[in-house]
């Protein structure tokens, strides 16, 4: 955790610097997030982009909230997803809501399309990491403009990148090799949600923080629509399970 | 240290008296050497007729790869065997070590080795240095009351599972185990889903990569298929390879120097000693 430390010269106070971590009234920048979203996953399919969550937001090691919609469009082209600190998140919002007004604004025919909001994303997120006071997320943003799919992701300290799929968190280690493996240019939207719903399960089995609520939320030309809350179904009737130490006793 | 017994006899084994010294030196700045880990993944499952063990051969040192092609599935006896993660010398040693004991407990019982046996010595072994040994195991085999697969962990604590993932490369398997696997594979499926899991592992995680190895062990019969699947082989632009042919090489000057007038035979010296 870097702290800026205060000097004293000849015994006078240095003017505290705008950005210094210590105040009276306590530190003033991101040291560490508290209320967290776990995992988001995108892909591009055949006629647009496709975004899943789950609605969990854990405290540390509770799951505080059951019911955090971690992904909201922007504007009429473009979906963003989010994990990591719930209430930076929501200030994002908040910020382009207001990016999206002055557009509209303008009243002039044209949108903000996805690859525009991307780069806003990123300069937001590049700056305040310069600060030393990042906003502590990891951003999928998805849209389509005039038949164009575009998928990008930033991270917390500005990193960004454009791909035909994205998992933030845990999915960069349980989803990105079975997306790698099995993604198509051609899915169908069936076929996307039954790739989408195999990598949110194996992050459900694995992933102490995920819950079983979740939401795909998609983009097309056509607009977006993000689905109403559903659980999954889980496996666990292997025989292993039910008897582990059969064939040793005395054994766990 | 305290003793409950004044005249114990003195035991075999780690002496933790150093501990203190090197403490001491970490904190005056002297970094310890560091060791060679395996940087692994390492897979098993239990299909229709036994058990099938995957790894990959890459062996890293920090951000060196030491050894393109490592053996990283250990023999512990004809029909048990361990794959290893974490230093190598540590999964070396203890499998060796364990597979030893298990030899002269064959040699002791006359009976087949089973696996949980292999299981309680490697898991008391490793709980007796509280993790400072630092060896992730995969350990599977058929004996007599079945097939067994058991994942151990360094601190000594083990799981009896269905199909186990271990390493670096432990996520990316398991997410390829997690959503393809079912009961009952027959033994081809089982060796391609091994292969699949062990390949995410080398294709998606830096401390895995060069080859797939897969051991099957059924009731009977083991088979160690080493090198199942070479997926990263040396490219060559040329399709030939390295292939020189003459007049590919421009001759600037050429100097031929006999040897034949260098080399006298003495005539009078004598013959060599017998």
């Amino acid at each position: 955790m870097e702290r800026l430390a205060i000097h004293h010269a000849n015994g006078m106070e240095m003017v505290a610097v705008k950005d210094s971590a210590i105040s009276e009234n306590g530190t003033e920048r991101t040291l560490y997030p508290y209320v967290t979203g776990t995992s988001v996953i995108g892909m591009k399919y055949k006629d647009g982009v496709i975004l899943a969550a789950d609605m969990g937001g854990s405290y540390g090691s509770t799951l505080r909230y059951k019911s955090v919609e971690r992904i909201k469009h922007i504007g009429k082209h473009s979906l963003l997803g989010a994990s990591g600190e719930i209430s930076d998140f929501q200030e994002i919002l908040r910020y382009l809501d207001e990016l999206i007004l002055y557009d509209n604004m303008w009243d002039d025919g044209n949108s903000l399309g996805p690859k525009e909001v991307h780069n806003y994303l990123t300069r937001v997120m590049y700056n305040r990491r310069n600060k030393f006071n990042p906003l502590w997320n990891s951003l999928v943003l998805g849209g389509v403009k005039n038949g164009q799919k575009y998928l990008g992701m930033v991270g917390m300290i500005g990193t960004h990148f454009e791909d035909n799929h994205v998992a933030t968190g845990f999915g960069n280690h349980l989803a990105r090799p079975i997306l790698r493996a099995e993604w198509r240019e051609d899915l169908s939207f069936e076929e996307a949600v039954k790739l989408l719903e195999k990598c949110l399960l194996v992050l459900l089995y694995r992933d102490r923080s995920a819950i079983n609520k979740f939401q795909i939320a998609k983009i097309t030309d056509e607009g977006v629509t993000i689905s109403q809350p559903y659980a999954l179904k889980t496996y666990w009737g292997f025989s292993a399970f039910q008897n582990p130490s059969k064939g040793a006793e005395g054994s766990w | 240290m305290a003793r409950f017994a004044a005249d114990a006899p003195t035991r075999g084994g780690f002496s933790f008296d150093l501990c203190q010294r090197n403490e001491m030196l970490l904190k005056k700045g002297n970094q310890l050497p560091t060791f060679r880990k395996t940087g692994t993944t390492i897979v098993g499952l239990v299909f229709e007729d036994g058990v099938i063990l995957g790894a990959d051969t890459r062996a890293t040192e920090g951000p060196i790869v030491a050894d393109k092609n490592c053996e990283k599935i250990h023999y512990m006896a004809p029909n048990i065997y361990c794959c290893g993660a974490g230093t190598a010398a540590d999964t070396e040693a203890v499998t060796d070590m364990v597979s030893s004991q298990l030899q002269l407990h064959r040699y002791a019982t006359g009976r087949e080795s089973r696996v949980i046996t292999a299981l309680t010595l490697l898991k008391s072994h490793l709980f007796s240095y509280q993790g400072h040994v630092s060896a992730a195991l995969v350990l599977g085999g058929v004996d007599i009351t079945g097939p067994h697969l058991h994942t151990v962990y360094p601190h000594g604590s083990t799981d009896t599972l269905p199909f186990a993932t271990m390493g670096s490369g432990s996520l990316a398997a398991m997410a390829v185990f997690e959503s393809k696997f079912r009961e009952g594979l027959t033994r081809d499926e089982g060796i391609k889903l091994v292969s699949e899991a062990i390949c995410s592992g080398i294709f998606n995680d830096l401390g895995s990569g060069s080859n797939v190895d897969v051991c099957v062990i059924t009731r009977g019969q083991t088979e160690y298929l080493r090198n199942h699947q070479l997926p990263n082989p040396r490219t060559y632009v040329s399709s030939r390879g390295y292939n020189f042919l003459k007049g590919h090489t421009e001759v600037l000057s050429t100097k031929i120097t006999p040897l034949k007038s260098k080399v006298e035979a003495a005539a009078e010296v004598d013959a060599m000693e017998e």
